[in-house]
């Protein structure tokens, strides 16, 4: 997941020096099709392209319960049930579609050089899912691109998230305590 | 989950995304593999 392009994740995959080949998702295409709201994710995939197991938000190499889910799965065990995702689905299939399109139409803009344009219709989209971390970022990417360049300052992304969720429970956008957003 | 987005049990959606290091995956390509998706981002 990278809204600038693959530029600024080639440092940390070669700081890895990892085996598999990395693949760059510039427009949020894999969120939207998979539904989840939040990164790190693993999802494992069998031999005929079947979706077996998906963990959304926290998954990692480094935790013990995720690796013995995978090394199960190439055992050619059950992996088991799925972790439900910290921020459930709640958004019914018209605000889906909804909040699909004004993504889409963004992506648009954005690629015609409308970035405001772009921005409006994001803003649009993650007030109808407001704890969408990924459009979320999608949108300070875009307004702030030098809190992400050359470093990503993430002391001003809580500060932002904070301002923000005060903002949106002003409104009332969520409840009282404010939209669900997951942190990694 | 709405019928919009790929829940477990479904298939992959078929995406070809561009590599980071030249080239591109089509995820149909890796029929017949297990797969894991590591999914991240720098942000």
């Amino acid at each position: 997941m990278e809204h600038t392009g693959g530029d600024a994740a080639r440092p940390f995959v070669e700081q890895a020096h990892t085996t598999f080949p990395t693949v760059v998702d510039e427009h949020g295409v894999t969120s939207t099709l998979l539904g989840f709201k939040a990164v790190p994710n693993g999802v494992l995939v069998d031999e005929d392209g079947v979706i077996r197991w998906a963990k959304y938000g926290g998954f990692s190499i480094d935790k013990p319960e995720d690796v013995e889910v995978v090394e199960r799965f190439l055992r050619g065990e059950d992996p088991g049930p799925s972790p439900v995702p910290d921020a459930p689905y709640r958004l019914g299939p018209v605000e889906r579609d909804l909040v699909e399109t004004k993504l889409r139409l963004g992506r648009l803009l954005d690629s015609l050089n409308r970035r405001d344009e772009a921005v409006t219709e994001w803003q649009a989209a993650l007030r109808l899912d407001p704890e969408n971390l990924v459009i979320r970022k999608q949108i300070w990417v875009a307004r702030y691109p030098e809190k992400f360049h050359p470093t990503i300052d993430w002391d001003w992304q809580r500060e932002q998230l904070r301002a923000e969720r005060e903002r949106e429970i002003a409104e009332g956008v969520c409840g009282p305590d404010g939209c669900p957003v997951p942190w990694v | 989950m709405t019928a919009m987005t790929t829940d477990v049990g479904e298939m992959l959606p078929d995406l070809i995304l561009p590599r980071l290091d030249g080239g591109e995956i089509r995820f149909s390509d890796l029929r017949g593999k297990k797969v894991l998706l590591f999914m991240w981002g720098s942000w």
